[in-house]
């Protein structure tokens, strides 16, 4: 959910509304890359009757950039079917669900995959009619819930591997606090808090998972790290540009829906028409004023160099100094220098140059594009942090995005000016910015949040989703 | 690719970074799967049977520039952008009953 509900209009199309972008070197098979995209916020367990899928009248596409241009050279795209065992039946199944083709499971959901290549728009259909796992609902209508969705992995050839179906929600933020006018909880005693008294804000305060038990649906797909590049081959070099790819998604919806009350139906024509979008977490959640996000979903990355003020002169580092005073001292003096966050344009729009960083750069090109950027030559970490770069481990954000990464501390510490070093040498973060975090891990080695995310070591790496049956959540929510 | 490097990030990313300028109007997804709104002219109709919208299917046309007559026509996974002043004049003046 580092896009969720990010922007008015996507807010009301949960199943349109991208959540999540991953892109990471498979760690158990280092010469495959893994590319995630997730959908439908919050969603929650206990969804019956209908519980919830894909969109059949939504396209669906994760898009690489290999050659630095902002523009996808591959897109994957995905289109669901969704079919009824018994029309007649009001029931998502009608007895327990112990394998993808029971004769119980009433509401299925089928899809297909496509590469298509550009310019030249060939279209390589890479399979039909891949399943869907069911929901996980209970002990009686999916026992053995893990076990069956893991049949849903579908070896396509080539070693191509996808999923699509439900999952654990993987991202972590505490979205009760952070979007309470910028709560942190384990700062909040320094909270300006607008003059208000008897907030119960007086001490710091351990960090809530809003995530914690609730599911998400994940589209994965695992390749040969070869078929992405623009060479054909696996890349050795992390230093050259060619290393490194360019990984967003996309979800559209045809122009014009037509909703018919005989027989009950809302069919879809017309051209597809661009409604989301996502690259880098949290960018159009943060920076993009709320007025220009459903514009931002419509537009491409390549196209993004009309939205660089937004991150140049963020909103959130100016209001920082504000939220709390007197802890971001040296954020305020830069503030008010009108110096340009230089730093955030290249961490989010165009990727670290070679030699800002040492070892690592993963930038393509110099095209302003909000997009994941991965360098394929770098191997996963044998001990990763969760802070990614800015702990040390090149391997992760905002090197791609691993599963763990703690995206939300790692975005708040560099709006904060942990970064602002990285162009200007000269300056001197202050020391809550490498101090600010979520609450939500026990340190950087926390791979799993304080035990509230279950990821897998395998494809597809999210973990196995909570049952209805188990929610209403544990008091950890 | 354009000359990004070290030197230019330190001095300035922001200013080093090429404007991409005028929004794309290349379609970034396959057109053999996702039409894209063509632009023509004033066309007289499609000349192959292919082209028109199948029996049943919907047709949803939508006034553009009412002065000019364009109207733009979706159906099926395409849409497309013609102009038809006597047209756009007939469906107004239905619209208006």
């Amino acid at each position: 959910m580092s896009s969720h509900r990010e922007a008015p209009e996507i807010s009301k199309d949960p199943v349109a509304d991208s959540t999540d972008v991953y892109a990471f070197v498979s760690p158990d098979q280092p010469d495959t890359v893994t590319l995630i995209s997730n959908y439908i916020p919050l969603e929650g367990p206990d969804g019956g009757p209908n519980f919830y899928a894909f969109g059949d009248d939504v396209l669906y596409a994760i898009n690489v950039d290999n050659n630095g241009d902002g523009k996808p050279e591959i897109v994957f795209q995905f289109r669901f079917q969704t079919t009824y065992r018994d029309p007649d039946s009001f029931l998502y199944n009608v007895g327990p669900i112990e394998s993808l083709t029971s004769s119980n499971w009433n509401r299925v959901q089928t899809y297909s995959v496509t590469r298509v290549d550009l310019p030249s728009g060939q279209a390589t259909v890479l399979g039909t009619d891949l399943p869907c796992p069911p929901c996980n609902i209970g002990p009686l209508s999916t026992p053995n819930y893990a076990s069956l969705a893991q049949a849903a992995v579908q070896q396509l050839g080539s070693g191509v591997t996808v999923f699509a179906g439900q999952r654990a929600e993987g991202f972590y933020v505490d979205l009760g606090a952070i979007f309470d006018l910028g709560d942190l909880r384990p700062f909040e005693n320094l909270h300006n808090m607008f003059g208000l008294t008897n907030t119960g804000l007086s001490s710091p305060a351990p960090g809530v998972n809003a995530t914690d038990m609730v599911n998400v649906h994940t589209i994965a797909i695992q390749l040969p790290i070869s078929q992405v590049t623009a060479s054909g081959t696996v890349p050795s070099d992390p230093t050259s540009p060619s290393s490194v790819i360019g990984v967003w998604a996309s979800a559209y919806r045809q122009k014009v829906r037509i909703y018919e009350p005989t027989p009950g139906t809302v069919n879809g024509t017309g051209p597809w028409v661009q409604v989301s979008r996502l690259g880098n977490p949290l960018f159009n959640e943060v920076l993009v004023p709320i007025t220009k996000k459903d514009y931002w979903n419509s537009q491409q990355p390549v196209d993004d160099a009309q939205f660089a003020q937004y991150v140049a002169n963020p909103q959130l580092a100016q209001l920082l100094p504000v939220l709390y005073p007197g802890v971001f001292p040296n954020l305020q003096a830069f503030n008010q220098s009108g110096k340009a966050r230089d730093d955030l344009v290249a961490i989010l729009l165009t990727g670290i140059p070679n030699g800002v960083v040492k070892g690592f750069q993963n930038s393509g090109g110099s095209v302003q594009a909000d997009m994941l950027r991965l360098n394929l030559a770098i191997p996963p970490a044998s001990s990763p942090s969760n802070l990614g770069l800015i702990g040390g481990d090149p391997a992760g954000f905002p090197n791609g995005r691993r599963v763990f990464d703690d995206v939300a501390t790692i975005e708040l510490r560099a709006v904060a000016g942990a970064t602002i070093p990285l162009v200007d040498p000269s300056y001197t973060p202050d020391k809550a910015a490498g101090e600010i975090s979520m609450g939500l891990t026990s340190g950087p080695t926390d791979l799993s949040a304080m035990g509230t995310e279950n990821y897998l070591s395998s494809f597809p790496y999210l973990g196995v989703p909570h049952s209805g049956f188990d929610v209403p959540a544990s008091s950890s929510c | 690719m354009g000359r990004f490097d070290r030197r230019t990030f330190l001095k300035g990313g922001t200013a080093a970074v090429a404007a991409v300028g005028a929004l794309s109007a290349l379609p970034t997804v396959a057109p053999a799967v996702l039409g894209a709104v063509s632009g023509g002219a004033e066309e007289a109709g499609p000349t192959l049977a292919e082209e028109l919208p199948a029996v049943g299917e919907p047709l949803v046309a939508r006034i553009t520039d009412a002065a000019s007559g364009e109207i733009e026509l979706y159906f099926g996974e395409t849409g497309i952008t013609t102009r038809d002043p006597e047209l756009v004049g007939r469906l107004l003046r239905a619209a208006a009953r």
